[in-house]
């Protein structure tokens, strides 16, 4: 891995440890069942150093990996903190993916796992799990604290492993050098500029990586940030009037809808002052297209900055639109250090100065050498174009993933395979990127009844993880080579059939779409 | 049929919407995801839109308590619940 030295006196996580923290800005946590509570991030600095403590006294040593499988809470920011002090690697797990997986510890190698019990019951390996409510108490505990010094980080060095959704299948883990985060820290903070007066709204799980820089953000640039989950945000918003909102399209969408509620038949614009408050900057989203009506009602009605930006797991952040450089519909022009090309087939590629790794650490045979190219760049599966002016536009996924509205990926086709199974069904196609649901195309087999058919799709795909197909449209036409549906190999063309059916398909998502 | 009542089966049918639902025809066991299509994001919605007119925090609710709600029936009890807790 070829990676540009990083200067030592500006290396981000290196210093995050050797200064005091802000007493002036604070971390606030919302959580169900209790009172909201704000730390001042001088004495989060205190706690965090008591976990490093404990840590410490429990064994772990640097480049020791714990887990965390945890809802957004204070203790997952301290674990995060203490971890990174020490130098632990952090495997974070999303409960929505995780929490029914009992073999963690010996999966995945790690010493300690920290479970939060309302999310997920204890499991095997019992004597490396951890209730996470221990890390408060833990805290506030006298240790020694001065016995080690803050770890010191080299740009290759490794300091968590971001997994992908994992809806279906083997989810694969990825770990994240400490260039490629300090890189995407600096180059955000470059366009953006946050710093004291401003408070972040975070609700996106903290098993996401990029949800855990906008707490590195706070401690370097001296900003307040709120921590809760995407069910209380709307009470945090209008609580704190957050100067910036991070979130995905169906946030968004439920945000646009709440505004549009409470404005009755009086006006929109008023309505989002009063919702969001004065202070408010801008909207941050990503993880899936935005709806064009909803970044119309938010920047055009309301008059409120709402930017787009693009990158995966493999890429980090790549693009951003942002106050100096904006283009509604598009995802943004490549952040600094990161290269954005499309290659012959039309598909975005991605390289950085700093990568976020050369392959996967677990993963199916394989599976990295599809992503990890030898010129260093990422093939995203994305397809896309870049303008004149070097805004990049994504058009769609080149292969059979989904992304959903809310930001959840999901391969289709062991969902597709489970449906070709039923003897009711000739042909399927289940898609839905960009949209709150899954759907799928069935030709039903003749005679088959279709209301027998729909709830036979429905039952076929549970059990995928989380995600089932919702919504059945029969077609009673098929998918064929002759009507350019599907390849001479007799795959589907994705692309073609969405096409061909999309009046059908606008008809069943409904207002959902 | 109490004001909670009333008010929850008129913010349901709002949530709903496009769907044209019909507030007092509404059966207080259905699962409104189901029947409704109300989904995770419309409950943020209308938990968030109720507990404002009600004067009830959501974060007061107890994440237990707010998983066991898929019907309009368990959002009354729920806020029935929750609005004792207010007043106590």
């Amino acid at each position: 891995m070829t990676i540009k030295a990083w200067p030592q006196e500006t290396a981000f996580l290196n210093a995050l440890f050797k200064r005091r923290w802000s007493a002036e800005h604070k971390l606030s946590i919302y959580r169900f069942g209790a009172e909201a509570e704000a730390i001042p991030l001088s004495d989060l600095q205190g706690m965090v150093e008591g976990v490093a403590a404990w840590l410490t006294s429990l064994g772990l040593q640097r480049h020791d990996r714990i887990g965390i499988l945890s809802s957004n809470r204070l203790e997952y920011v301290l674990l995060d903190l203490a971890a990174l002090r020490l130098g632990l690697v952090t495997a974070c797990f999303d409960p929505a993916s995780f929490a029914q997986e009992t073999d963690l510890v010996e999966k995945y190698g790690l010493k300690q796992l920290f479970l939060d019990t309302r999310v997920a019951s204890p499991r095997s390996g019992a004597d490396h799990v951890l209730p996470i409510e221990r890390v408060l108490e833990e805290a506030g505990k006298e240790r020694d604290r001065d016995s080690a010094e803050p770890v010191t980080y080299a740009p290759e060095d490794i300091s968590t492993i971001k997994f992908t959704s994992g809806s279906t299948g083997i989810a694969k883990g990825l770990g994240a050098t400490v260039g490629s985060i300090e890189q995407s820290l600096r180059s955000t903070q470059k366009l953006f500029s946050h710093g004291p007066g401003d408070t972040l709204l975070v609700f996106l799980p903290l098993s996401l990586l990029q949800q855990r820089y906008w707490v590195y953000s706070a401690i370097l640039y001296w900003h307040d940030i709120v921590i809760t989950d995407s069910r209380l945000a709307l009470e945090a918003i209008q609580r704190e009037h957050p100067t910036v909102i991070m979130g995905v399209p169906a946030f968004f969408d439920t945000l646009k809808e709440y505004i549009e509620m409470s404005a009755g038949a009086g006006s929109p614009r008023a309505s989002a002052i009063d919702v969001l408050g004065d202070r408010l900057r801008y909207l941050w989203t990503g993880s899936a297209a935005a709806r064009p009506d909803t970044l119309e009602f938010f920047e055009v009605t309301c008059g409120v900055p709402i930017f787009e930006g693009y990158g995966l797991n493999e890429t980090c952040i790549t693009t951003k639109n942002h106050p100096g450089a904006h283009k509604r519909g598009s995802v943004g022009k490549p952040l600094d250090g990161v290269r954005v090309e499309i290659d012959a087939e039309g598909q975005i590629r991605v390289s950085r100065d700093h990568p976020v790794n050369t392959r996967y650490l677990f993963a199916p045979d394989g599976a990295s050498e599809k992503v990890f190219m030898a010129d260093g760049s990422v093939a995203t599966g994305d397809l896309g174009y870049i303008d004149d002016e070097g805004f990049l536009y994504v058009m769609g996924r080149a292969d059979d993933v989904v992304v959903l509205a809310n930001g959840k990926t999901i391969s289709v086709r062991p969902l597709e395979e489970a449906i070709l199974r039923l003897p009711e069904v000739k042909q399927a196609m289940v898609f839905g990127t960009g949209r709150p649901v899954l759907a799928s195309l069935v030709c039903p087999a003749p005679g088959t009844n279709p209301d027998a058919v729909k709830r036979a799709v429905q039952q076929a795909t549970r059990g995928f993880g989380s995600e089932a197909v919702e919504l059945v449209i029969p077609v009673a036409d098929g998918f064929s080579e002759g009507a350019g549906l599907l390849t001479s190999q007799g795959k589907l063309r994705r692309r073609a059939i969405t096409e061909h059916y999309h009046q059908a398909i606008q008809e069943a998502y409904g207002d959902q779409s | 049929m109490s004001e909670l009542e009333t008010t929850i089966r008129h913010h349901i049918a709002a949530t709903a919407k496009p769907a044209q639902i019909a507030p007092e025809g509404i059966d207080l066991t259905v699962d409104l995801k189901q029947e409704f299509g109300i989904s995770s994001m419309k409950m943020i919605l209308l938990m968030t839109t109720l507990c404002k007119e009600l004067g009830v925090t959501l974060s007061s609710f107890d994440e237990r308590d707010l998983a066991g709600i898929n019907s309009a029936g368990d959002l009354i009890r729920a806020f029935e619940k929750a609005r004792e807790g207010v007043a106590s």
